[in-house]
């Protein structure tokens, strides 16, 4: 009987244990600040999300910040990250969005790429008359971002 | 009766009776260069001006404008000045585009989501504007005034609460802020991408942060008062990404963190006072930048840093334990900045609720008594023995003081004397 309760007790601290929940979290307008830049986010649109590994959420301005805070980070920690749709204001997990380099439109820290659902949206908005390249994540890494050099 | 039919009916057909001209037909029908002065009334119309004219306001000339049209536009136009005049409620007061040589002055501004947008204009002179925002957070309002690819500008004399920015400028050439005052809003004034920046005597007060400085290059920011941000996430001064940049002469005090370096280069902060801060200074990926003369007292934490520390030099620290044997006027020994706890607050800024836990003020005292063994990341190799403020011409006292000594010592003796033989 002792073992039951015992395994019983041992299953329930475990299932405590669970894994880690990667959805992405609101943006509090009125508290948050760029991990990166520390500048508050009161433009929710162009908001970003990084979530590490142990379940933290850091929060970012523009898609920049966040590419930024990637590509120095130790990317064991990276569990999962989230971009904010430039049409439907969704979060988009940044591996399956598409992204436009539009240096005519405005963003918080003038990085000057939206991201899109997919390529077929970016492609359709660019196809409305915008100005603007065409990317993938791979290009972002590695990206010359419009004025910040 | 055929009289009086013919009166009325010339009475209906007289142009010019029967409506009112409107502000805006009254505008259109001047000639360039002309001066209209504005009756005390309210104006429920927007008006739109693409020439160069002189408008002046009486006390109680009103613009009321609702909806999302600016109240006055100002476009691909040059010479204009306006003067005098309130505009309340509506998205925009005053928006200017394209334009060169405009002037506006003594304008309030209240309840309107964005008192002053500028895009793409030269040579502008805004002054004693009154700007009071709307209720609410700043995330939903826009900016006191907000420049836009724009060079050779003049914000002064001017007063500005509860706005989301109270001077935001990006792309802005050759901006001078002085004489304002600006409060309660999310940063008192917002730089970015803009270069040839001067920001002189203004007081910036109970913002997120006083000014917020970022990727500009080549700006002045000196004899401000910057104090009292003590909001969660607030600084006097944020300069992040920035180089060739002159903090001098400011007063910060009363800020939960004075001044914040941030990948910063090439700049100097000199002859500034930080007093009562929670955290005077810190400096994050900026290690190359000439800090000197400045005046620490009364803060919690003097300084922190990342691994990278700081350059200091020749500044005064209260907390310093310093002797100036020689009478240089700097301490004989290098003053350390107490590092462990100011090094965590870096990474997690919630640690400064224990600041004064009988376990840091431990740690602390390990630090002080370890810093001639430790290679100090902040470390002042000069550090002043007198503030600045306290510092006079009057040359040393060094004859008197040894005067001094020599009656003391003879005193002494002559009182062990005396025991002696009794």
């Amino acid at each position: 009987m002792k073992k039951w309760i015992l395994i019983a007790i041992t299953v329930m601290i475990l299932s405590g244990c669970g894994e880690t929940d990667f959805t992405p979290r609101a943006i509090e307008a009125e508290t948050d600040i760029c991990a990166v830049c520390n500048m508050s986010i009161t433009h929710e649109e162009y908001a970003a999300q990084l979530i590490e590994e142990d379940g933290d959420h850091l929060v970012f301005d523009d898609l920049g910040c966040l590419i930024e805070h990637i590509n120095e980070m130790d990317q064991a920690e990276l569990g999962a990250a989230f971009i904010k749709d430039a049409q439907t204001n969704e979060w988009l997990n940044i591996e399956r969005a598409a992204y436009v380099y539009a240096p005519g439109e405005w963003t918080p820290m003038s990085y000057h790429v939206l991201a899109f659902e997919n390529t077929d949206a970016a492609q359709q908005w660019l196809d409305g008359g915008q100005q603007g390249e065409l990317l993938a994540l791979d290009d972002l890494y590695g990206f010359d971002w419009g004025n910040h050099h | 009766m055929k009289r009086i039919v013919l009166l009325w009916m010339l009475f209906l057909l007289w142009p010019g009776i029967g409506y009112a001209e409107s502000l805006q037909q009254t505008i259109d029908a001047l000639p360039d260069g002309s001066e209209l002065v504005l009756e005390p009334v309210v104006y429920h119309e927007e008006v739109s001006i693409t020439k160069p004219l002189r408008i002046i306001g009486s006390p109680g000339t009103i613009f009321r404008v609702d909806g999302e049209s600016p109240a006055i536009s100002i476009e691909n136009t040059q010479d204009v000045q306006m003067r005098n005049v309130d505009i309340e409620q509506g998205d925009t007061a005053v928006l200017i585009k394209s334009s060169e040589n405009i002037t506006i002055e003594e304008i309030e501004v209240s309840e309107a989501e964005q008192a002053v947008e500028v895009h793409d204009s030269k040579t502008l002179t805004f002054r004693e504007l009154l700007v009071e925002g709307p209720a609410g957070h700043y995330s939903a309002k826009g900016n006191g005034v907000a420049l836009y690819n724009s060079e050779d500008i003049q914000v002064s004399d001017s007063a500005i609460r509860h706005m989301r920015d109270g001077i935001y400028a990006e792309k802005t050439t050759n901006l001078q802020t002085s004489g304002n005052r600006i409060e309660n809003s999310r940063y008192g004034v917002h730089l970015m991408y803009s270069r040839q920046a001067d920001l002189s005597g203004n007081v910036l007060s109970e913002n997120v942060a006083g000014v917020m400085l970022m990727m500009t290059e080549d700006s002045r920011i000196q004899e401000n008062t910057i104090h009292e941000h003590t909001s969660p996430n607030a600084s006097g001064l944020v300069l992040y990404e920035a180089q060739n940049i002159q903090v001098t002469g400011n007063v910060i005090n009363a800020n939960a963190l004075g001044l914040s370096l941030q990948k910063v280069k090439n700049s100097q902060i000199e002859n500034n006072k930080f007093y009562g801060n929670q955290i005077g200074m810190e400096f994050i990926r900026s290690a190359e930048n000439n800090t000197r003369g400045n005046e620490f007292t009364g803060n919690i934490v003097q300084l922190r840093s990342d691994a990278l520390g700081g350059m200091l030099a020749g500044n005064y620290y209260d907390d310093a334990s310093l002797l100036d044997l020689d009478e240089d006027g700097y301490g004989d020994t290098p003053y350390t900045a107490l590092q462990s706890y100011g090094q965590w607050m870096v990474r997690e800024p919630a640690y400064q609720y224990f600041i004064e836990a009988p376990a840091v003020v431990l740690l602390n005292e390990m630090d002080r008594q370890m810093n001639s063994m430790e290679s100090a990341v902040l470390m002042d190799s000069k550090p002043l023995a007198k503030p600045p403020s306290e510092a006079t011409g009057n040359p040393p006292m060094s004859l008197w003081r040894l005067f001094l000594g020599a009656m003391l010592l003879a005193f002494g003796g002559w009182i062990w004397k005396k025991e002696s033989v009794a």
